[in-house]
């Protein structure tokens, strides 16, 4: 397969044009070749970018190696976790937390802001974590004075965790104004980040757990500031939710 | 008389669209010009939403008449040469910046593919260019963004010059 041909197929592949023989194909050049993987990786990303950048729902990620025109739920999404789950649940057991959270949030009713704030958070990290910071610095102080000139209102945010170094900071498009994510890597160079909006309308919402296969977040909100830590389940990205969940 | 009937969040979804769209770092560098601007574009669409009901098929057809009023919009700018400089622009997300620093014509297909999430043969039916062609734009426009923000496409020869041509 030529280079230009396979060029096309990847666009065609991210945007989920191809038929199913033409994308099981092109998963096998996809599986020999790094620079097609890093192609897709970054239309896929900028694809999840402008759906964040210009306020539409994120289009389900689709991992390689699964139909990508399937509009399958994302296998990686996040789903409401309990304190008492063990760190590795079985599928099962996602199973019924999520049964759980329709229980709690049945169809119809109103929804949990801490959900979606959790799924803008996942999304942005996704994204966004590996584009280049607006405020480079590991100084928890210079990056705090830098938010603060951002969000007003801003209080005093403790920007440390166990095992994380602070990168830095950069805007991300909120849900009604312009929020910040504050941006840290872990021991193996993983990210994880805590991401700020500013909702003086938003009451206060004690910390909530959601867990994927490989990710954790913990969202709320408190004093008109909504906040949501995510990062990989070994970083202790969890830490760095303002309030801990009870 | 409206032209076209949509659902109500496909109106949103064009309104979206369109905000995306005319947003650039010449002609409309301001949220609320922005705003006014779609709104009118979107009125002489003749697109009327209706919250419920079918959807109709014109979808491609709409967003097609939106493309086209906003490029005769464009045309009939007096283009400053000088960029125009905006607090908001310099507030966006880096992505938002990168697109708005597209050429019109990649700008445009790149939104309707990521952001409207046309198929390719929709797209091109959209903005009415072959679909070769159409492909030739995405390939530009994701490049370009992608070097717009930093990000590395692998060796040489994948990520540099574009590797398709427009036969004619």
């Amino acid at each position: 397969m030529s280079d230009a041909r396979r060029a096309l197929d990847a666009h065609a592949y991210v945007d989920g044009c191809l038929s199913a023989a033409d994308r099981d194909a092109f998963e096998v050049a996809l599986a020999r070749d790094f620079r097609l993987r890093a192609r897709v990786d970054a239309w896929r990303s900028q694809n999840e970018a402008m759906q964040i950048a210009f306020g539409a729902a994120p289009r389900p990620r689709v991992a390689v190696g699964r139909p990508s025109n399937e509009n399958k739920p994302h296998p990686l999404a996040l789903r409401r976790a309990t304190r008492a789950a063990p760190s590795r649940p079985p599928a099962g057991a996602l199973a019924i937390v999520a049964l759980l959270a329709l229980t709690v949030w049945p169809s119809g009713g109103p929804a949990d802001p801490r959900a979606a704030l959790a799924e803008r958070a996942e999304a942005a990290l996704r994204s966004l974590a590996r584009a280049p910071l607006d405020f480079v610095s590991g100084d928890p102080q210079a990056v705090a004075a830098w938010l603060a000139g951002r969000l007003p209102g801003l209080g005093e945010i403790p920007l440390h965790a166990s095992g994380l170094t602070l990168l830095g900071a950069r805007l991300v498009p909120g849900r009604a104004e312009t929020a910040a994510m504050v941006v840290f890597e872990d021991a193996v160079g993983e990210r994880a980040g805590l991401l700020l909006e500013r909702d003086d309308a938003s009451p206060d919402w004690p910390s909530l757990v959601w867990r994927s296969a490989d990710l954790i977040a913990v969202s709320g909100a408190s004093g008109g500031l909504d906040y949501a830590a995510v990062g990989p389940r070994a970083s202790g990205a969890a830490a760095l939710a303002l309030h801990p969940p009870r | 008389m409206p032209i076209a009937s949509v659902r109500t969040d496909d109106a949103n979804d064009l309104r979206r669209f369109g905000l995306a769209l005319v947003r650039d770092e010449r002609l409309v560098t301001d949220d609320q010009a922005a705003a006014r601007l779609v709104d009118k574009l979107i009125r002489q669409c003749g697109v009327a939403p209706v919250v419920e009901g079918p959807r109709r098929g014109g979808r491609v057809a709409v967003y097609s008449r939106f493309v086209e009023l906003y490029r005769r919009h464009v045309r009939r700018m007096t283009l400053d040469e000088e960029t125009a400089w905006s607090e908001s622009v310099a507030r966006s997300s880096a992505i938002a910046c990168g697109v708005r620093a597209l050429p019109l014509e990649l700008r445009e297909t790149l939104l309707l593919v990521g952001l409207a999430r046309f198929t390719h043969a929709e797209a091109a039916q959209a903005l009415d260019v072959p679909l070769p062609r159409l492909l030739e734009r995405l390939e530009r426009g994701r490049c370009r963004l992608a070097q717009h923000m930093g990000v590395d496409l692998g060796a040489p020869g994948w990520g540099g010059a574009p590797h398709l041509r427009v036969i004619k």
